[in-house]
């Protein structure tokens, strides 16, 4: 019984103590925004990598999403319910949970992954010393241009997501189940409000401030060579994931219920 | 002028410094030498503030390092280059990024000035047309070479050197070891070599402090070193200390 009590305190204390340094860096990395044109080449740099090398494969998946989204919602309507409510569900399922949430899920691994091995990489090779020691901070160099990009090329990338999946649930509609452009654009038509635009949009900024910051994070404490890198990008991965999905339904409650 | 005094440097239960006292003075070249473990590399990056003490002071320049604002830290941090053990070097940027890197960063300078300044440096360190290489295509002696010539860039006070020579053929050791005597006579910059290659230390160093068990056991010119310590420089050199 106390080995158990045990294990679980010290899990406990560990995500505490992990907790309070990803707010510690989070502090760090907004303290280091006043520096923003002095690291506008790495900033520039990183929307680039983040945002536009994430588009290609967000706008086709988000293509099969729409897709997806659009067969099963016809399977699950009723003769009885208007066909228009297709383009209802699918408009407000993509930018309300589907374009944002699942394409962060995504998004953890492609990038959160990525900056976590970078940054791992550098910190076991010696080069976070070496910038330290040229009198350049790393949380200002690494962190805060990572997490500019993820907060501002997020929900970019997110619009880009929802307009796609929303052509593709079109496309689905019309050609295979029957439902007319004229309804389907009515079905959106009707549900549409700006709340959900805005809705969508502030869980896409958290979901890519979530990802830059853990991968940044756990890049920056990676010890012990190769298998230390490998261990914060699947890290980052499994904390991004879960942060992702809990914030998913603390924002949902929280937005839906007071915006 | 650098100075420790009584510096004391734990981590966890394994005490790595007990009590450094050294002085370094200016203008001259100082190995610090002992086996692994015993604190050397450790002793650098106390220097820089990368780490600070449990107990005692870093002095630098007659800046009590410990004691210093972030600010203060980083324009201390541009007078003093480090050469890295594994030189470090960016490997998302080519060899000209990597050695003007901190010109970009700390200065006004124009890129046609960058560019010129890094051409001088590379030149000091005998390469050339390496410019657009990436750290990936170059060998273990060039890498440490272009960590050389990035540490010079900015024209510093002090050059750190960590196992310069540590993992280079003994041909590519001699040659950066006659690099290091070279650009300290030229440029009269205060070095410290950090090695346990105790013929480099002998052969470059104006001093050498030798480290046992977390303090510096002996210090002195190398011949005052190999008369007095003789012994301990050979137990060293056994793999007994």
């Amino acid at each position: 019984m106390t080995k158990i009590i045990l294990f679980y305190g010290r899990i406990g204390a560990n995500f505490f103590v992990h907790f309070y340094r990803v707010c510690a860096y989070l502090g760090a990395a907004v303290g280091q925004l006043r520096y923003m044109h002095f690291y506008r080449r790495q900033i520039i740099e990183q929307m680039y990598r983040l945002g536009l090398g994430s588009l290609p494969l967000i706008m086709g998946l988000s293509m099969f999403t729409g897709l997806a989204t659009t067969i099963q919602t016809a399977y699950q309507i009723s003769s009885y319910i208007p066909k228009y409510i297709v383009g209802s569900i699918v408009f407000q399922s993509e930018m309300l949970e589907l374009g944002p949430t699942l394409m962060a899920l995504v998004l953890a691994g492609r990038v959160g992954a990525g900056i976590a091995s970078e940054i791992g990489t550098m910190k076991v090779s010696e080069q976070v010393d070496a910038l330290t020691s040229m009198g350049v901070d790393p949380v200002g160099y690494l962190v805060m241009p990572r997490l500019v990009a993820g907060v501002t090329m997020f929900p970019i990338i997110i619009i880009f997501a929802v307009t796609v999946a929303v052509a593709g649930g079109h496309y689905a509609a019309t050609t295979m189940m029957g439902v007319s452009t004229a309804d389907f654009v009515r079905g959106m038509k009707e549900v549409f409000r700006f709340k959900d635009v805005w809705v969508g949009l502030i869980k896409a900024t958290v979901y890519g401030g979530i990802i830059t910051l853990l991968g940044s994070y756990l890049g920056m404490e990676t010890e012990q060579g190769a298998k230390g890198v490998g261990m914060a990008a699947t890290a980052t991965v499994v904390a991004s994931s879960s942060f992702i999905l809990i914030m998913d339904y603390v924002l949902t409650r929280t937005l839906l219920k007071f915006y | 002028m650098i100075e420790f005094k009584d510096v004391y440097k734990s981590f966890d239960e394994k005490h790595v410094l007990r009590g450094i006292n050294l002085t370094v003075n200016e203008g001259e070249l100082i190995s610090i030498l002992g086996p692994s473990g015993c604190g050397k590399s450790v002793t650098l990056k106390h220097i820089i503030g990368i780490l600070q003490p449990d107990r005692g002071e870093v002095w630098v320049d007659g800046q009590l390092v410990p004691k210093l604002s972030r600010n203060e830290l980083q324009e201390l941090r541009k007078h003093i280059g480090v050469l890295f053990q594994s030189a470090a070097l960016f490997d998302s940027m080519p060899v000209h990024e990597n050695v003007g890197f901190m010109l970009r960063m700390h200065t006004k300078m124009t890129e046609g000035e960058i560019a010129h300044r890094v051409a001088e440096c590379l030149e000091q360190v005998e390469l050339r047309g390496v410019e657009e290489l990436n750290p990936d295509e170059l060998s273990g002696g060039m890498r440490k070479r272009v960590g050389l010539a990035r540490a010079m860039a900015m024209k510093p006070d002090y050059i750190l050197y960590d196992e310069p020579t540590t993992g280079l053929d003994p041909k590519t050791a001699i040659i950066i070891g006659d690099l290091i005597v070279r650009l300290q006579r030229q440029l009269k910059i205060t070095s410290i070599v950090v090695t346990h290659d105790v013929k480099l230390a002998t052969e470059i160093s104006d001093r050498i402090a030798l480290f046992h068990e977390g303090k510096v056991a002996a210090v002195g010119a190398p011949d005052e070193i190999s008369r007095n310590d003789g012994d301990m420089i050979r137990r060293f050199m056994e793999g007994q200390l």
